[in-house]
C-alpha cells in the first residue's frame, strides 16, 4: 500500500470510529430520556397513592353505599349528586325543593343527598370540599335537608374565598344544628376525605357535573320540575 | 449564467420550523402537566370521565400524566433527544385523539380535562369536542414533523453534535 493509501485508511477508520461513538451516545441519551419520562410518571403515580387516605371516616348516617345522605323513608329512592358551590345545583334546588318536600311529606320518597366536590378550583379555600364534609356532619344530627336548603340559599360565588368554616357553623346553626357538635365536626373537618373519596367514585357512575339526579337509578336527562315529578310517578 | 442553490437556505429554515414546533409542543405539554399537577385527583377523575378504560387503570394514567407531560415537555423545550421525546408526544396526542373521539362518539358531556380540571362541565356549558380535535392534530402533526426531522437549531442535541 502506497502511503497516501494507508492515509486514507486510517483516516475512514477515525470516521467510522467517531460515527460509532456519536451512534453510541445517541442510544444511551435515548435510552436516559425514555427511562426519565416513565420515571416521571412513577413518581406521579407515587405521590398519588401516598396521598390517598387509609382511614376515611363515613358519617354513621350514611346509606349503605357509605356516600349518600338519606332523608324520609319512602319507597322511591330520589339521588341528588351536588357541589354546594355550583350554581345549577342552587337553582335546581330552589325549584325543586317545594316538590320534593311535599313527596317527602307524603312519605312516597327517599331523597338522598350525595355531595361531592368538583369545584374545588373555583374557591381559594376548597370550599366545595368543606361544605361537602359539613354535610357529613350535619346528616349525623339529622338535619341534612335543612342544611343544603340553607347552604344553597346562601351560596358563594365562583372565584371566591367561599364561606369561612365558621360562616358554615352559624349557617348550620341557623338551621338548627347544635353549634358546638357541628362546629366540632366541621372545624376538624372530620369528614374532609369521605367526601374526596365520594368525589373521585361518583364519576365511574357517570356523573359527568353537577346537579345530576337519579330517580330510582334512572338519571334524569332535562332536570327539570316536570320531569323530576314525572319520573317519581312513574317509578312509585 | 448564475446559479443560486438555495439548498442550505431552506435547510436552515426548516431546522427553525423545527425549534418553533419544540417550543410550541413543548410548551403545551409543559403548561399542560403544570395545570394538572397540583390536582391529581381532578386529573384522575378527568380520565375516569371519558370512561374509556376501567377505573383502577384511569387512576394510574391520570396520577402519570401531568409528570410524563412535565417531562416531555421540558425534553422538547431545551431539545435534548428531541426524536425520542416527540415520539412520545406523538404516542400521547395519539391517545388524546383517540379520547375525544371516543367521548364525543359516545355523547358524553365532559370537559378535555386537557390543562387540569376534573372533566366536569358546568351545566350552560357545552363540550368543544371540535376544536379539541383540531388543536390535537395540530399538535400531532408538529410532533411527527419533529420525528422526521429531529435536528433542530438552538437545541441540546446541535450542541452535543457540533462538540464531535
Amino acid at each position: 500500500m502506497s502511503q497516501a493509501t494507508k492515509q486514507k485508511v486510517a483516516a475512514q477508520r477515525a470516521k467510522e470510529r467517531a460515527q460509532e461513538q456519536r451512534r453510541r451516545r445517541a442510544r444511551w441519551l435515548s435510552m436516559g430520556a425514555v427511562a426519565v419520562v416513565v420515571g416521571a410518571g412513577l413518581i406521579g403515580v407515587a405521590q398519588w397513592e401516598s396521598s390517598k387516605p387509609t382511614d376515611v371516616a363515613v358519617p354513621a348516617s350514611a346509606t349503605m353505599d357509605g356516600a349518600g345522605l338519606p332523608v324520609g323513608t319512602g319507597p322511591v329512592t330520589v339521588e341528588l349528586y351536588l357541589d354546594f358551590l355550583c350554581p345549577a345545583c342552587r337553582q335546581f334546588d330552589a325549584a325543586a325543593r317545594p316538590v320534593l318536600d311535599q313527596f317527602l311529606a307524603d312519605d312516597a320518597i327517599e331523597l338522598v343527598y350525595r355531595p361531592i366536590a368538583i369545584l374545588d378550583r373555583a374557591t381559594t379555600t376548597k370550599f366545595s370540599t368543606r361544605a361537602a364534609s359539613a354535610a357529613g356532619c350535619a346528616s349525623d344530627e339529622g338535619k341534612i335537608d335543612e342544611f343544603v336548603a340553607v347552604m344553597m340559599a346562601n351560596q358563594p360565588a365562583e372565584g371566591t374565598t367561599g364561606l369561612s368554616d365558621d360562616q358554615i357553623v352559624q349557617l348550620g346553626t341557623s338551621a338548627g344544628l347544635d353549634g358546638a357538635t357541628f362546629g366540632q365536626c366541621v372545624a376538624d373537618g372530620t369528614y374532609t376525605d369521605w367526601a374526596g373519596e365520594n368525589t373521585n367514585t361518583a364519576v365511574d357512575r357517570g356523573v359527568q357535573g353537577t346537579p345530576t339526579v337519579y330517580v330510582d337509578g334512572e338519571q334524569l336527562t332535562t332536570l327539570s320540575v316536570d320531569e323530576l315529578i314525572g319520573a317519581i310517578e312513574n317509578a312509585g | 449564467m448564475t446559479i443560486v442553490d438555495t439548498t442550505p437556505r431552506r435547510v436552515d429554515l426548516l431546522a427553525y420550523a423545527g425549534t418553533a414546533g419544540r417550543l410550541v409542543l413543548g410548551g403545551v405539554l409543559l403548561w399542560a402537566g403544570l395545570a394538572k399537577i397540583g390536582d391529581l385527583a381532578a386529573s384522575v377523575r378527568a380520565v375516569r370521565a371519558y370512561q374509556i378504560m376501567p377505573s383502577q387503570a384511569a387512576e394510574v394514567v391520570g396520577a402519570a400524566l401531568p409528570m410524563v407531560e412535565i417531562a416531555v415537555g421540558l425534553l422538547l423545550i431545551v431539545g435534548l433527544t428531541t426524536r425520542v421525546a416527540a415520539g412520545v408526544a406523538a404516542v400521547l396526542l395519539a391517545a388524546f385523539v383517540t379520547g375525544v373521539v371516543w367521548a364525543w362518539a359516545r355523547g358524553l358531556r365532559i370537559d378535555c380535562g386537557c390543562f387540569g380540571g376534573g372533566g366536569e362541565l358546568g351545566a350552560t356549558e357545552s363540550p368543544d369536542y371540535g376544536v379539541h380535535l383540531a388543536r390535537n392534530v395540530a399538535l400531532l402533526a408538529v410532533a411527527i414533523f419533529l420525528i422526521v426531522r429531529p435536528r433542530t437549531r438552538l437545541s441540546v442535541d446541535a450542541r452535543l453534535a457540533r462538540e464531535d
